[in-house]
This record gives structure tokens, sequence and C-alpha cells, in this order.
């Protein structure tokens, strides 16, 4: 059945960095489509990746930001958009860890993002209005539906 | 998040429910620097019940690894899921960790 696009959206406060709301919007997406929870874990990792990193690296300042972070999901895909006023930064320009280096030599900073890069089929970032875009998307096959 | 800890012999059990994000991954590691201050702690992590786990939960793993290495103690982790142990194989982790697939498997591995 063809229920068309289901959206929802709210924001992060930088300083709190509650993810309360951003776990309740995945729980209600979850439930409007039925998704597996292969793919609510996904989605949970993906977000918490991706704004843990705009907390810890996006501003100078010590001011409270706002990050938009918007969810989306039609009969064949999930989408995340997230939006923040921090510093310019492509997590995704960032190299691919070397994940045959040993414990002891590999650095651990950029596991999350190859996490991202691994679970999500589609991503992209701009530069906009001194804002930074992400675009994600998760293919979802005809099984990770209800 | 939520930690059941029981003793079984010499093994000390850790049932952890819920997720493991940026936002919590920091009391898992508080639990387990307190838990490896006694030389020669033999701990089984049970990953059964968790919710997901995020990269900073891997970074308090992987802490905890250092820390039983130094510290003389042993660590092992039981229950994963099929979610779980793909993550940890994304991250290259399958070979760094002591993995059984039951909690009485791995009490037995460390006892």
């Amino acid at each position: 059945m063809q229920i068309g696009m289901v959206t929802f959206q709210t924001t992060v406060d930088s300083k709190s960095g509650d993810l309360e709301g951003v776990r309740g919007m995945v729980s209600a997406l979850e439930r409007a489509r039925s998704l597996t929870p292969e793919v609510v874990f996904d989605i949970n990792v993906v977000l918490d990746e991706l704004i843990s990193n705009i907390i810890k690296y996006g501003y100078s300042d010590d001011a409270a930001h706002e990050i938009c972070v918007k969810l989306s999901a039609t009969d064949t895909a999930v989408e995340i958009g997230i939006e923040d006023d921090g510093k310019a930064f492509d997590p995704f320009a960032s190299p691919e860890p070397d994940l045959s280096l040993s414990l002891a030599e590999r650095p651990v900073g950029g596991l999350g993002l190859h996490f991202v890069r691994k679970l999500m089929d589609d991503i992209k970032y701009k530069r906009e209005n001194n804002r930074n875009y992400m675009f994600l998307k998760k293919n979802l096959t005809p099984q990770a539906q209800g | 998040m939520d930690i059941q800890e029981l003793e079984t012999g010499q093994v000390t059990v850790l049932a952890i429910n819920g997720r493991i994000d940026s936002t919590n991954a920091i009391d898992l590691g508080n639990k387990l620097r307190a838990l490896y201050a006694q030389p020669g702690r033999r701990l089984l992590l049970d990953l059964q019940e968790i919710e997901y786990i995020s990269s900073a939960g891997f970074r308090t793993l992987l802490i905890a690894l250092r820390r039983a290495a130094d510290t003389g103690g042993r660590l092992a982790l039981c229950g994963l899921t099929s979610k779980v142990r793909e993550l940890f194989d994304m991250g290259g982790f399958l070979d760094n960790f002591s993995i059984k697939p039951t909690r009485d498997e791995g009490v037995n591995s460390l006892a």
C-alpha cells in the first residue's frame, strides 16, 4: 500500500546534547512506517554519530546552537537531513580509516563516520549561507517494510 | 542504559540493557574503570539486550580492553545480535575481542 511520505522534525540543543527528541522522532517514524529493527538500529547509530560530531567539533564559542534534524520515509527509503550553523565541515571528505592497522596504531576518531558511510546508501553535504547541510538516504528493501 | 552486575564464581557479568551511545558511553566507561581498579578482574559483558551501540560505545570497549591488559584482567563479550556483530565487523574489531555466543560460554571462557 502506498502511504506517501511521512516526515518528522526536531531540534537538538548543542549545549545540552540531549538526544531524547531525536529518539522520539525515530520511534514515531518506526511506528508510522513499520520499519524493521535493523533499519531503526542503523538510523539511531547514524544520528548519534553525526549529531555528536557536530556538538564535539562544530562550535568554537560557548553559546547554545540549534541543530535541526529531519527524518522522512517513503515506501522505498528513509531520508535524514541535518542542518547546523557550526564551522564549515564536510564529514565525508575525511579519509576512510585504515582498518588494516593494529588497534594500537589506529586512530579511533574516524570510526563513527566509517559506520555512517557503510550504513547509508547515499550521502551528500553542502555549505550554504554559513550553514552545513547533510542529506543521507537509506534504501529500504521490500522486507525492510511492514 | 541499565547495567545489571552479577558475580559468577570469579567472573563478573555485566548485562547491559538499552543503548550505548555518545550520551551515556561515559557511564559505562566509569563503571568499567571502577571494576578494573581491582587487578586481575575477569569481566564478561552481555550485549544481548542492547538496542544499539555507536562508535562512542566502541571507544569505551577498546579502552576497557587496554585496561584489562594493563591490570592483569580479562574481558570477554557475549550475546552479540546480528546487527551489533555487523558493527564489530565493520570496525574490524571481531579479532580483537574474545566473543562468545552465550553467557555460559563466556563465563566458562573466563573461569
